[in-house]
């Protein structure tokens, strides 16, 4: 019985959670929901910058050489663009 | 192990016994002999139900709605940029409602503002297969969801 429990109680416990998603993946999703070519789920070569007014700018790698860089204001906009 | 299943068949059983056959062969022998409800009570009993089959469902929407759009935050199954990504959308599409609004062009742009949205929450869905539960209620609640963005004012 008592086996029984803990086997019950190991199972809740060691269910999996939700899958957590890297940058990398996140980035190359932002990269398509914006329309754009990435050929893949992940990308690299990730670089981040901020300015004084608070705005971002990342630049990464998609799988088929596409560089992008993506831009979100203070404000919480975003844009997407290609490099190359 | 006899016990849990005791212990889940104790909650499982009072569900089937006020639905169940048992209860409809009772109702169905004693109520035409023995007891006649009064017609006012009937009446009462039935416009009660009406009510609160009315009013429970939009209560629970409406607390549904602010769960979800926790759940929809806190997940960890799309990342940051794809959060906000969704979220310029969100506040895109809500834009174009006030817009047509304010033109009153709103029921004549009604069929298009929809197929945005039910293009925007697929999107959702299909970004959200890490977290299947979400996805699902998403989908149950899109009613709910459409009632609501259609709800803000300008």
């Amino acid at each position: 019985m008592k086996r029984i429990l803990i086997a019950l109680i190991l199972t809740v416990l060691m269910a999996p959670a939700a899958y957590a998603v890297t940058e990398a993946e996140d980035i190359a999703t932002t990269i398509k929901l914006r329309g754009y070519d990435c050929g893949g789920r992940s990308v690299s070569d990730i670089s981040e910058t901020q300015d004084e007014q608070g705005n971002r700018t990342i630049q990464a790698t998609c799988p088929n050489g596409v560089r992008y860089q993506i831009t979100v204001s203070s404000s919480g906009r975003m844009q997407v663009q290609a490099l190359n | 192990m006899s016990s849990l299943g005791c212990a889940g068949l104790m909650l499982v059983m009072p569900l089937y016994a006020a639905d169940g056959a048992d209860g409809m062969k009772q109702d169905a022998v004693a109520a035409p002999a023995t007891t006649k409800l009064p017609k006012v009570q009937v009446g009462n009993t039935i416009k009660n139900m009406h009510l609160v089959k009315k009013t429970l469902p939009e209560q629970a929407d409406a607390v549904n709605i602010k769960v979800l759009e926790q759940r929809l935050k806190k997940t960890d199954a799309i990342g940051f940029f794809t959060k906000l990504a969704i979220r310029n959308d969100i506040i895109d599409l809500m834009d174009k409602i006030k817009k047509y609004r304010k033109n009153s062009k709103l029921k004549v742009k009604m069929k298009e503002v929809r197929a945005s949205f039910d293009g925007l929450l697929l999107k959702i869905i299909a970004l959200l297969e890490g977290d299947a539960s979400l996805s699902r209620d998403l989908y149950v609640g899109r009613e709910s969801i459409w009632e609501s963005l259609l709800e803000v004012k300008a």
